[in-house]
């Protein structure tokens, strides 16, 4: 049970209006609307679903539960960050986990946290990438949140990112966005109960939004950087 | 106003206005104007749906293309230089760290509404951009961008006569909102009032 304090700091950093740069991202669902691909509110659920399921909880939650435990080890963090950067092939899906990592980290440092000032040396020194997972894990360490509330908050900010974008495509509506906010809601409760494995077990499977990524890198027409 | 911040680095200056009202095109009259003084200069567009306004600034030749950078703005042109800037500000502490004898950054928003600001950590300076034919009553709907703005600049003052619009009323109606706040009539085709843009640049950011 967290205390009033946390749940204050969970609100304040789980809010939408705490500066980290995720209204410019769509995660490659611009480019599937583009292509006709995603087409409605069932489209975009099934999109965030299959992001959840295949992606996120097989890989960006083994990496931020392993950088939150090893928080106080930036040495042991600076290898998954690495292992994120080898296994994100298409390059807007890196490069932006890459930008909003770093510029919740730059956030941070301006709140003068010192853990935020470290790793952003590293960043700077080419030691390390600053993936958005990672960076989640160590800066919400940092500031005092259990780790299971920083798990359903990063699962939270994700949905809340894409949903956000379906909306400004005009896919959904914002009733859309909440009703559908609450189905996801069920799916992150049950992929929290999944057992965290070793962080060399990471893995995902999301074929048709990789593509859309990588065909995003090449479309002259776009709102979002991926 | 000039905000006191932590911040160090180059001066960042930001130009807001809505869609065609001449931001690029006042970007491309001042940046040889820095350049002739010999101020280090750099670049951030926020392209709304292309990145029309970068490619047009790097393939005028004025700025090696490395020293223009596109920040998207996921369709919220205020959200990104305002409430959630966060891109904006890494875009411009990139450009800081990548030329180190950088004296400005020029932000240039999206094209947005007559309410749109820029936020003070993000700018230390900030420009509003409205023309003749959006009609005269502009300056009178007041809204943020025209009253808060630390200079509001009228451009397109040559298509006044043409479109019915009162470039006096316009300057009468601009001074009495913003309380008395510089104003520049500019027209950026042929560099009419830009010298007078630059200097309030110069004498507000770079001091010297």
């Amino acid at each position: 049970m967290m205390n009033d304090d946390r749940v204050f700091t969970l609100l304040q950093h789980g809010d939408s209006i705490f500066p980290s740069g995720s209204v410019s991202f769509s995660w490659g669902l611009e480019m599937l609307k583009n292509d006709n691909l995603v087409t409605s509110s069932v489209g975009v659920e099934d999109f965030i679903e299959s992001q959840l399921h295949d992606k996120w909880g097989t890989f960006e939650r083994v990496v931020l539960a392993h950088c939150y435990e090893h928080a106080k080890d930036l040495q042991a963090v600076i290898p998954a960050d690495n292992l994120v950067e080898c296994m994100t092939l298409p390059s807007e899906l890196r490069e932006g986990s890459k930008r909003l990592g770093s510029a919740l980290l730059s956030t941070y440092v301006k709140l003068d946290n010192p853990v935020a000032k470290q790793y952003q040396a590293f960043i700077h020194d080419n030691k390390a990438h600053g993936h958005l997972v990672v960076s989640q894990g160590l800066l919400w360490h940092s500031i005092g949140l259990p780790k299971n509330p920083v798990l359903t908050l990063s699962a939270y900010n994700f949905c809340t990112s894409a949903l956000s974008a379906a909306l400004r495509l005009g896919l959904i509506s914002h009733i859309d966005f909440q009703m559908t906010l609450t189905r996801l809601g069920k799916s992150i409760s049950k992929i929290l109960t999944w057992p965290v494995p070793e962080i060399e077990e990471i893995h995902g499977f999301t074929p048709v939004s990789d593509i859309a990524s990588m065909r995003h890198e090449k479309s002259e027409t776009r709102l979002f950087i991926n | 106003m000039i905000q006191q911040n932590s911040r160090n680095g180059p001066a960042r200056v930001g130009i807001g206005g809505p869609v065609g009202s001449g931001k690029t095109a006042l970007i491309e009259q001042l940046i040889p104007r820095f350049i002739k003084r010999g101020n280090e200069i750099a670049v951030i567009t926020n392209d709304l749906v292309t990145r029309e306004d970068a490619k047009r600034l790097q393939r005028s030749g004025l700025l090696a293309p490395e020293r223009i950078v596109a920040v998207e703005a996921g369709a919220c042109p205020h959200t990104v230089i305002r409430e959630d800037p966060t891109l904006n500000s890494q875009a411009a502490e990139n450009l800081d760290r990548e030329f180190e004898h950088l004296d400005v950054i020029l932000i240039e928003s999206g094209g947005d509404n007559l309410a749109s600001t820029f936020s003070l950590d993000l700018v230390d300076y900030w420009m509003f951009v409205i023309d003749t034919s959006e009609g005269d009553d502009i300056p009178r709907k007041r809204g943020p961008g025209i009253v808060q703005s630390d200079l509001l600049v009228i451009n397109k003052v040559d298509l006044a006569p043409f479109v019915g619009a009162d470039v006096n009323l316009m300057v009468k109606e601009g001074l009495e909102v913003r309380g008395g706040k510089h104003l520049v009539l500019t027209n950026c085709k042929t560099g009419e009032g830009i010298e007078e843009v630059a200097n309030h640049i110069i004498n507000n950011v770079l001091f010297d």
